[in-house]
This record gives C-alpha cells, structure tokens and sequence, in this order.
C-alpha cells in the first residue's frame, strides 16, 4: 500500500511538470590504449593524501588522445591557455593546466585536468571525441588524466566508487569507469 | 581410501550433479550439432539483428541491439552506414540506423555525415519515415549538425510538416537536447526551440517547446518572441509562454516581470493565471513576495494559490526545483 502510495505520488510530480534537472550519465575510460590504468582515487597513489577523483594513465605523454569521458553527446567547455608539458608542476589555471568542463545542473560538473592541446582542443560538443593529447599541464606529476564530478566546488567520490572502479582498474575507452551526475 | 581416490569420486559427484541440473534436450542440441562458425560484423548482418529484435524481441534485447549498433558504427565506414540508411523502408530499423549515424558524427565531429538522415528527414514521402529519421537526430548535436550542413534543414522547416508525428518528435528533439546535451545551459538550441515554437503552426507543439526548453541563455529576441506568445488564441500556449518568461537571464527579468503581472491581471484563464504566478515566484524567487502580494484580489479564486507560493517562498530556498517542489507540495 505504502509503495502504490509513493508510486501515485512520483507521478503526480511527473504530471505535474517538475522533474529534477541533473542525471546520473556513465563515464568511460579516456585512453583507447588497454594499458591505461587507474593510478590514484579517493587517495593520492592509492596511500597519500585526499585526492577524491581519478588519474589515469598509461605511461606516455602527448602521443595518446586525452577523450571525452561521458559516452553521449555532451558540451565540454575548454580552459586552454598553458604550454603543453610532460612533467607539470606549474600553476597554469590554477593547477588544473589545460582542462575541460562538462556543466550539469544543480551545481555539477565534470572536469578532464592537465592535457596537453593539439588540433582537437576547444569547446566543443561531441561523444567520446579527442579533446587533445595525455600531458601534464598544471599542478600534475607526469602525464595523465585527472577526472572528477563535483557539486558547488566539492568533489564526490561515489560516481567511480560505486561501480568498483579503485586502483589498477582499467582506464581503457570502452571500460566504464564511473557514473558522474550532472 | 587414498586420497587421490577421493578426489576423483568427488569430481565424479560434482560433475553428476552438475549434468543433472541440464534437461537431456539441452544436452541432445549441444555444442556437437551446432558449432560455432565465425561471423563476418557487416553493417546489413548487425541490421538483420536489429529488424528481428524489434519485431519480435524483448524491450531490453531491443535497447541491446540498438545499443550495439551505435558502438559498432564508431569503427564501420559511413559509406556503408550512409547507403544502409538511405534504402531503409522500415521506420524502426532507420530509426536505430539514424541514432548509430548521428552518434558517428558526434564523435568524429563530422556534421557532413547526418546529411542522408536530414535528406530523408525532409523529403521521405512516408510520414512515418520522415518523423523516424527526425527522432535517429535524438541525443546529438543536432542544432549544430543543421547549421555546419548549411541550414537546408532545420526545425523551423520540419515543424511545418503536414503529419502530426513528425512536428511532436521535432519537440521532442529539442527538449532532449537542451536538457541532456546542455543540461539547459546553451543558448542556441534554446533559441531554436522558440523560433521553431513561433514558426509552428501546432500549438500543442509549440506549448511543448516553451513549456519544457530552458530559458536561461536566451538573448533579448528571443525573450521578445516568448512575450509575443503571451497573446496566443490558444491558453496552452499562453501558459507555456508564461512558464517560459519564468526562466529568462536576470537582465530580461525586469520586462518579463511586467508581462507576467499583466498578463495574470488581464487573462481570465486560470491555468493561464497560475503560469503566470508561476513565472513571477521563479523570476524573482524571495524577491517576488511583494509582487505576489500586491496581486491578491485582482481574482479570488487565485489567492490560494498565491498564498502557495508565498509560504513555500518564506522557506528561503536557494534552489527552483526546491521551491517549485514545495509550493507543489502545498497546493498542486
């Protein structure tokens, strides 16, 4: 009875045209080489200090296309701006070099840190496409790919967490590695 | 007993129990009377799959092929996919066909590829064709696609269109992708969305579109184009508008404010007078209540609904979704 209840209210609220604005969206891997691997998560290297979001890598710099992660069309913003660079340590936008945002609603987003621009690098709305080459722009120590999904500024750790994603998984392209809201 | 022994009759066991769980007919049509024989992955055999699927299949082996094909169309020449589309006589086939083509071109951000859907889009002689090849456009950047294609086709274009399937799944292109492309945010498909509900001559159509595209990127024309609508024959419309004013950029709120108010003064419908509460509560959130106020009396049946919104207001929500949850909690 308490379920039918909670069911007739659900649709109500559909009918009545209120629907929340953020989804969960699945995020895969951004390197189509099966030697990528996740390096760090909730931790820096998997002991170190808070890090709550992704790095993935697959030992080589600006020769492997750094791709979009969210497997649908999505716009993804583009900071540009810092000189392509395999071993980091700049402050270039803040630490993050050159990175892309996916904007979502309610305060989401989604972020793809430190590639090394080519060609390919802009704003641009696409699925799965090449956004630049794997580097190291920014706060970062060798190349790789930072991801994350934060609220208002805050990263979460749930949307790789929950689908078991930890350190050594995959971070090959067609290998899902989190479910980002947005 | 030796051990090995043991081990042996435990396997034996295993296996015994094991074969048990298979009916004997499972066992007849094994492996020995069909074997495996490698398959060549052709665009027409995976198409074969779709068609039998959605004729016949499972909800979920439906999404599955579907699914399957729009992977596998990322590594197959367009050429192929391109003249699979162009022959296709079965709506749900090229509609499947159309998603895995339009999801191509999304990732190898090549627009030129869309062009045989949009072909059959416009000039299909089939309704049903042209709206399928209207919804394989779902999920991508199709407002992006029309204009890098030059603008042959475009929503103004295919709303037009005498078959009422093909302008609805025009409205659903759009409110899809402002929503799940953009998440809202981008202001040319919001500005598609109500040049197309201006050139529909659907009004449900059009009430679809600005009821449901979001406002938050339109320009000063577009937010004109919206207020026009305020005057609509139809209420749906008119309310729709209403809504749509609701979420317009801070520096068109002022104006839309305005409409808003003499809208709800003026219009005697009252689903069109609750939209319009509806835009000035969201126009102004905490800062709508002296407008909302000042409007009590001008229709009594109304001011319960304004005393709605002014007591889910007084919570102080940061959010529209929080609000317009709780004011719907309160009165519906």
């Amino acid at each position: 009875m308490k379920t039918m209840k909670l069911t007739m209210a659900a649709v109500a609220l559909v009918a009545a045209g209120w629907a929340t604005t953020v989804a969960a969206a699945t995020a895969v891997g951004p390197i189509c080489d099966t030697a990528a691997r996740v390096g760090s998560t909730t931790y820096y290297s998997c002991s170190g200090s808070s890090h709550n979001a992704l790095d993935m890598s697959n030992g080589t710099c600006s020769v492997w296309n750094h791709r979009g992660m969210i497997n649908v069309s999505r716009y993804y913003g583009y900071y540009g701006g810092c000189a392509n660079n395999c071993s980091g340590g700049t402050t270039c936008n803040g630490g993050a070099g050159n990175y892309y945002v996916v904007t979502g609603g309610s305060g989401w987003d989604f972020r793809q840190l430190h590639l090394n621009s080519n060609v390919s690098s802009g704003s641009k709305t696409c699925d799965r496409c090449a956004l630049g080459l794997v580097g190291s722009t920014g706060n970062s120590t060798g190349a790789h790919v930072h991801a994350d999904n934060r609220q208002y500024g805050t990263r979460k750790t749930a949307w790789y967490t929950s689908v078991g994603t930890t350190c050594g998984s995959s971070a090959y392209c067609n290998n899902r590695v989190g479910t980002p809201t947005l | 007993m030796h051990p090995t022994t043991m081990k042996t009759l435990k396997r034996a066991a295993l296996a015994s129990a094991l074969l048990s769980l298979f009916p004997a007919s499972a066992l007849a049509t094994g492996p020995q009377t069909t074997p495996l024989k490698p398959a060549t992955c052709t665009v027409e055999s995976m198409l074969d799959d779709v068609r039998a699927a959605l004729k016949g299949g499972s909800p979920a082996l439906q999404r599955y092929v579907k699914w399957r094909l729009r992977e596998a169309a990322l590594a197959m020449p367009a050429e192929g996919l391109q003249a699979a589309l162009a022959r296709e006589t079965d709506p749900a086939v090229l509609e499947a066909l159309g998603g895995a083509l339009a999801t191509k071109a999304s990732n190898a951000e090549s627009p030129a590829l869309v062009q045989p859907l949009l072909a059959r889009a416009s000039g299909d002689s089939d309704p049903a064709i042209r709206a399928a090849a209207v919804r394989g456009l779902r999920g991508v950047p199709s407002v992006e696609f029309m204009e890098k294609n030059g603008g042959v086709v475009t929503y103004e274009q295919l709303v037009r269109d005498a078959s009422p399937e093909v302008r609805a799944a025009v409205a659903d292109n759009l409110v899809s992708e402002s929503a799940d492309v953009y998440s809202g945010h981008d202001r040319r498909v919001s500005e598609a969305a109500v040049a197309t509900a201006a050139a529909a001559e659907d009004p449900a159509v059009a009430a679809k579109l600005l009821g449901e595209v979001s406002m938050e990127a339109v320009g000063p024309a577009a937010v004109e184009q919206v207020t026009n609508q305020l005057r609509a024959e139809d209420p749906k419309l008119r309310a729709a508008a209403a809504t749509a004013l609701g979420g317009v950029p801070g520096a068109a709120s002022q104006g839309a404010r305005g409409s808003l108010v003499d809208l709800f003064k003026n219009d005697k419908d009252p689903a069109v007078r609750k939209a319009a509460l509806q835009g000035i509560a969201r126009l102004g959130m905490s800062g709508a209540k002296p407008v909302l106020e000042s409007l009590r009396g001008v229709d009594r049946a109304m001011d319960p609904e304004i005393d709605a919104w002014l007591s889910a207001l007084s919570l102080n929500l940061q959010e529209w979704e929080l609000l317009l949850r709780e004011k719907q909690r309160l009165r519906r």
